[in-house]
């Protein structure tokens, strides 16, 4: 699988195909036994997901994890890694870099949730979030780590069509703002059609196809081994 | 620097009171303040483990009885020596102020680095197994120092000069408090929760779980090790019979009383279970009864604690209590 710098590729296969192991593996919660996950130059086999974070990877997760009973602002702020450079002994001391470095992780914070319009919800407890503000907290913390590479695993899962409409629209205009890349797992052929330059299909462990939303719809592998609950095309 | 200045003065101001509680106060009230500041130090270090990493440890008696007998092993071995070389040059009471500090720092340095050699092997357990290996640590260390004759064995440690007294203890209190809220209640220190709240999650968002477990263990152990050198050279003699699985029960139940993740609830239950007894002496018999009955109800009615993830929070009270003044003005 190749993902070029700043491209969105979508992600799609039948249930039980390995898209959510391969975002594991890409995070480095598994090793992969063969293979190599090469990223910007570096190989990534092997690094511990702390690690992978901070070369710049950042997903989300297909069943929502966030840290329940810390408010949506404080699961933002705690991974402002870029602006928390002082560390706990300066916290300890109350150095001057110290302050700096709460204060400029304090703005990151807030301009996130405004990014992802959730200051309504910055002092709710992630777990009495609406699950529309859930799923956009979840990128809002991603996104707090300053990745390059983004992996969303089925952001607008359960959503309504309005809501996938905003989420869709929300993602494609961070993704221009920042320059990122991302790679989506979606199973609403909708979302993933109208927002993928390039779509990968998996199915049992295998890229199966790969090409243009286009060039994937009419492939009959494919085609055979699922095209989704919503077989509608742009 | 306005920080150095207002600590000097803070330590000023302790040593001066310490210094007249010392000297006019009822030994037993003493006592019981000094017990009450130890055990302020024990909740608020294992609530840092506990509470806001979410570690189940239950060792922390582990941890107090290495800073207590190697702070005691210092102070009686190497006291003697220790004076005769700096007496002429700082009087008694100078070298007695070294000689405490020399076996703080050794009795803390152990146990911080028994905290660190506990912790990472202990991390790939989950909670409960996590416990079990905690538990059996800390009788490791009993059951081993209850052997070593060199520091009194089953008979007690004895000698042990009585240096610390109220200033020494609530010096330490107000140092572990400060630690650990600076810690604690910093952006980075979010990192502690998060790491409670969902370790692989935190992983994944680029927070070293691993360094951050081991980081709390390592500052609890420390300031355990820190009470356990006070509790040495105030009560000038140790039994192992103070280290038990039993005390490190009583210290979480401190901690899960006033809170898991609440310092001053941590601050006020120390201080509140170490009066009860005190004040419930006829139902002496019963109170490790009356713990665990607490443990329970606490955790079917409210598993979190008094304070829960909060702090003391004592503006609103103040608040009204001003505007009570006003419409009493008016």
């Amino acid at each position: 699988m190749q993902i070029g710098s700043g491209s969105i590729v979508g992600l799609i296969g039948p249930n039980g195909a390995g898209k959510t192991t391969v975002f594991n593996m890409l995070t480095g919660i598994y090793e992969p036994v063969a293979g190599e996950i090469v990223f910007d130059g570096k190989n990534l086999r092997g690094r511990r997901p702390a690690q992978v974070n901070r070369l710049g990877i950042a997903r989300t997760f297909q069943n929502i994890r966030l840290f329940a009973n810390l408010t949506a602002y404080e699961n933002v702020l705690l991974c402002c890694h870029a602006e928390l450079t002082a560390g706990l002994v300066a916290a300890t001391l109350r150095t001057p870099a110290h302050r700096r470095s709460e204060a400029n992780a304090r703005k990151a914070a807030l301009a996130i949730l405004h990014e992802l319009g959730l200051e309504h919800a910055a002092d709710e407890r992630a777990i009495n979030l609406s699950y529309g503000d859930q799923r956009r907290l979840e990128i809002a913390r991603a996104l707090a780590t300053r990745p390059r590479l983004l992996l969303l695993d089925e952001p607008t899962a359960g959503m309504n069509p309005s809501e996938k409409a905003e989420l869709t629209a929300t993602v494609a205009e961070l993704r221009a703002r920042r320059g990122l890349t991302i790679l989506l797992i979606e199973h609403d052929m909708r979302v993933v059609m109208s927002i993928s330059e390039r779509i990968v299909v998996m199915d049992h462990g295998e890229v199966i196809a790969e090409g243009s939303p286009q060039d994937v719809q009419t492939n009959p592998e494919v085609i055979a081994a699922y095209l989704g609950e919503d077989a509608a095309t742009r | 620097m306005k920080q150095l200045a207002s600590a000097a003065f803070g330590v000023a101001a302790l040593a001066a009171l310490g210094w007249l509680l010392d000297r006019y106060l009822n030994a037993y009230y003493l006592n019981v303040l000094v017990r009450i500041g130890i055990n302020i130090i024990l909740a608020v270090s294992l609530n840092l483990i506990n509470g806001f990493t979410g570690l189940f440890s239950i060792g922390h008696a582990g941890f107090m009885a290495i800073g207590a007998y190697t702070s005691a092993a210092v102070s009686v071995y190497g006291g003697p020596g220790l004076h005769t070389a700096l007496d002429p040059i700082t009087g008694r009471a100078g070298a007695d102020l070294v000689l405490l500090t020399v076996a703080l720092a050794a009795g803390s340095a152990l146990a911080a680095l028994a905290g660190v050699l506990v912790g990472v092997p202990t991390l790939r357990l989950k909670s409960d197994y996590l416990a079990i290996g905690t538990l059996g640590f800390g009788e490791i260390i009993r059951v081993l120092i209850l052997n070593l004759d060199v520091v009194g064995g089953a008979r007690g440690f004895t000698g042990i000069p009585a240096l610390a007294g109220f200033s020494w203890v609530y010096l330490f209190v107000v140092g572990t408090i400060v630690t650990v809220h600076r810690m604690v209640r910093s952006a980075r220190g979010l990192a502690f929760l998060a790491v409670r709240e969902d370790d692989l999650a935190a992983d994944v968002m680029g927070i070293d779980s691993t360094r951050f477990k081991v980081t709390a263990f390592l500052v609890g152990s420390f300031f355990a090790g820190i009470a356990g050198g006070l509790f040495a050279h105030f009560d000038a003699y140790l039994h192992t019979n103070s280290f038990t699985f039993m005390r490190s029960i009583e210290i979480i139940v401190m901690v899960v009383l006033g809170g898991m993740g609440s310092i001053s609830g941590s601050v006020a239950s120390a201080a509140l279970l170490t009066l009860l007894p005190e004040l419930l002496r006829g139902v002496g018999e019963y109170r490790m009864v009356i713990y665990s009955l607490t443990l329970i109800v606490l955790m079917l009615t409210r598993p979190q604690g008094v304070l829960g993830d909060r702090e003391l929070d004592l503006r609103p009270l103040v608040s009204r209590l001003r505007r009570r003044r006003r419409q009493e003005a008016v």
